[in-house]
């Protein structure tokens, strides 16, 4: 008997503890979407002593979110950001795969050495390349354009990374067969080669999408008119010289975290499984 | 099939990519682009006044101005890679008015002594026109001015019961920084004396930053950096400054200042009634209207001084200046368009929109004071008190080392110790800009 009670209260404490390292992990969260329903003035009222209503509202209000949405265009900078990724994803998927398809399958001169510098681009933080990027981009013509985001982040080395490694699984045996049937790279890579990626496809997809989704200075130095501006972008808007909004802030954050979530979860497992075999090798 | 649909959808993606690279150059801020005149491109955060403003400008001038708007905090940063890179984007520069020195080192900023004649340029405040004027070229005009005010919140004051007699008080005769901690500490210990509510006794608007803090030892008679503006060694670590530091990080040490928290925090807190006194800048009279405050919650006095410096009261001056862009293709457009801005009649539209105090005594109407009050004690302070930030190219430098110092000094570090890696870090900054 001392023994079960011994074991229940074991497993209570581990409960417990998992119950607060839960609340520890969604805090983060739970605080800007709780707060995103209230007015500034009465999220700082209720900030001291700690208690209930510093965390829930008292009084529930949409008031921000039609803010963001009516007074500063927030639809339209989320309609830019799903268009600049809906033209990223496909395009580093297309070049990324086809680099590694070259990479993995086939030989050349300072193959290796050509690899490498690939695996440097990113090793450079983005910032160390901003300056340069910006001048070139803007000699092209392509400041405040969907070009002058997109062609920047077309080719990732990560990405390429990740497709070379799993790659490098595929039997080379089953391009050798597609050549004796009398077809060329283009089957093999298309007809063996990609439908053999799927995992690895959506973690490719899925890793820019975050990327791109967060990504702040480059659309700030690329697109800064109204037309092509970005959610990172306009979300800084609302903290202006003299007044921070709270409350819109916390309401596009909210928003702009939603999407993701919503497309993430049904691919995570694919996303595992992309990583761990594109990435770790037994 | 399915594989075919996919390989369809990447090239048309692709192609998307390139059609939109090649259809759209931008902006045309160049030259042209408007029909029959010129087109002038700017970069800002007081996008609505601008456009007003640059409306009535297109319809009488025929030049039109593209303005692109980004947020308050990445206007330098953005500015400084477009300008570094010798870029044409942006016609017209805003400069925060300290940055114009910075910008003329750098040979960002197109002298304007053609667009404005003496008498225009002598219009303007001293201290606005000393910082838009560099080896006696002028390169940046002052859009607006601004100024130190202090506010206190009448609801805690009465809960408090503490009465005070505001009218009292003018601009040659202000309540002393002594006397409202002792206000301060009454008040706090009144309406929190365990320190539960997170009620503070007095608040600093721009806290840790040199706008405002260096006015503490401004306002004891110290300066900001050398008369030659080489060194700021004798100078941050005067006498002065070392009172007035070691005066703000006992009182911060004891509670009456706030500890921890960041600059607009503070500003909220005033709103949701978090703190009894407030020192902020004249324009947060509009903010505090649109945190749903009226005059029956608040009210505004001049900046306290300190007793035995009651002479050397220095208040906050200086506001964001508009120049023209050396690399700009219609730089004599822009030159015009800067003088309607700042001296002409844009500037009669762009003030009571943008809410900045006026960069003159002569713009001080009516209309304004009506809707801003407070601009009644900036005009004051803009003729007698304002002190200009330091000028110096080495401003950004100059800037993140003070503030440092000031959040440290904030966080209770040694105060000779602040002061001397201050020193050290400033003068081999401002070492830099004096060889080259």
């Amino acid at each position: 008997m001392k023994r079960f009670d011994k074991k229940r209260l074991g497993k209570a404490g581990i409960y417990l503890l998992l119950v607060i390292v839960l609340i520890i992990s969604l805090f983060p969260i739970i605080y800007p979407l709780l707060s995103s329903f209230r007015t500034d003035n009465e999220l700082f009222e209720n900030m001291a002593p700690f208690n209930w209503h510093t965390i829930v509202p008292i009084e529930w209000t949409w008031e921000n979110y039609i803010a963001i949405f009516k007074e500063y265009q927030f639809g339209s900078y989320l309609k830019n950001t799903l268009i600049m990724i809906a033209l990223i994803i496909p395009g580093t998927i297309v070049i990324c795969s086809l680099a590694a398809f070259a990479f993995s399958f086939y030989d050349f001169k300072m193959k290796k050495q050509l690899f490498a510098l690939f695996l440097l681009t990113f090793m450079i933080p983005g910032e160390a390349i901003a300056l340069p990027l910006y001048s070139l981009v803007n000699s092209m013509g392509l400041i405040n354009t969907y070009a002058g985001l997109v062609l920047p982040a077309l080719a990732n080395g990560l990405v390429l990374f990740l497709f070379v490694q799993f790659f490098s699984d595929t039997p080379k045996a089953l391009l050798e067969s597609v050549e004796i049937d009398g077809g060329g790279w283009w089957t093999s890579f298309s007809r063996i080669v990609l439908p053999l990626s799927k995992p690895i496809l959506i973690t490719a997809g899925l890793m820019v999408f975050v990327n791109q989704w967060n990504d702040y200075l480059w659309p700030l130095l690329a697109a800064r008119a109204q037309e092509v501006k970005v959610v990172t972008v306009a979300v800084a808007n609302f903290k202006e010289q003299n007044v921070i909004h709270w409350g819109y802030i916390y309401a596009a954050s909210t928003v702009s975290a939603l999407i993701p979530i919503f497309i993430f979860l049904p691919f995570q497992k694919y996303f595992v499984q992309g990583i761990t075999s594109g990435g770790v090798k037994g | 099939m399915k594989r075919q649909v996919i390989s369809v959808l990447m090239g048309v993606s692709l192609l998307a990519v390139m059609v939109s690279g090649c259809g759209k150059k931008g902006d045309g801020a160049d030259d042209g682009g408007s029909e029959g005149g010129k087109t002038l491109k700017i970069l800002t955060h007081y996008d609505a006044a601008f456009a007003e403003a640059a409306k009535k400008y297109e319809e009488e001038t025929g030049v039109k101005v593209e303005i692109e708007q980004t947020a308050y905090e990445n206007i330098g940063d953005t500015l400084e890679v477009v300008l570094s890179s010798q870029s044409d984007e942006y016609d017209l520069i805003m400069a925060d008015g300290p940055n114009t020195s910075a910008y003329v080192s750098r040979g960002y900023l197109e002298p304007l002594t053609e667009y404005f004649t003496e008498e225009e340029k002598e219009s303007f405040s001293p201290e606005l026109l000393k910082q838009g004027t560099v080896n006696d070229e002028f390169y940046a005009a002052p859009l607006g001015d601004s100024s130190t005010v202090l506010y206190y919140n009448k609801n805690l004051l009465k809960q408090a019961g503490i009465e005070v007699d505001w009218s009292q008080y003018t601009g040659e005769s202000r309540i002393t920084w002594e006397e409202l901690v002792d206000l301060a500490k009454k008040a706090v210990a009144e309406l929190d004396p365990d320190g539960s509510k997170g009620i503070y006794g007095i608040e600093i608007g721009q806290v840790s930053s040199v706008y405002q803090m260096n006015l503490l030892a401004n306002s004891m008679g110290g300066k900001n950096i050398s008369d030659d503006g080489k060194t700021v060694k004798g100078v941050i670590d005067s006498d002065e400054w070392k009172d007035a530091i070691a005066w703000y990080q006992g009182l911060v040490e004891e509670g009456v200042f706030s500890k921890g928290v960041s600059g607009l925090e503070t500003y909220n807190n005033f709103y949701a009634g978090k703190c009894v006194f407030e020192w902020m800048t004249a324009d947060s009279y509009t903010f505090c209207l649109d945190a749903d405050l009226t005059e029956e919650d608040f009210g505004w006095t001049y900046q306290p001084c300190f007793e035995g410096h009651e002479d050397e009261v220095a208040t906050g001056c200086g506001n964001w200046a508009l120049g023209v862009s050396a690399f700009s293709n219609n730089k004599e457009e822009a030159g015009k368009f800067v003088n309607y801005m700042t001296y002409g009649e844009g500037n009669d539209i762009f003030l009571p929109i943008s809410g900045m105090g006026p960069n003159t005594s002569a713009r001080y109407t009516d209309e304004l004071t009506e809707k801003n009050p407070v601009l009644e004690i900036a005009k004051y302070e803009a003729e007698n008190t304002a002190f200009v930030r330091a000028v110096t190219p080495a401003f950004n430098e100059y800037s993140a080392a003070l503030s440092t110092m000031w959040e440290d000094i904030r966080n209770g570090a040694d105060i000779e110790e602040a002061m001397e890696s201050t020193v050290e870090q400033i003068d081999s900054a401002l070492g830099e800009y004096n060889e080259s």
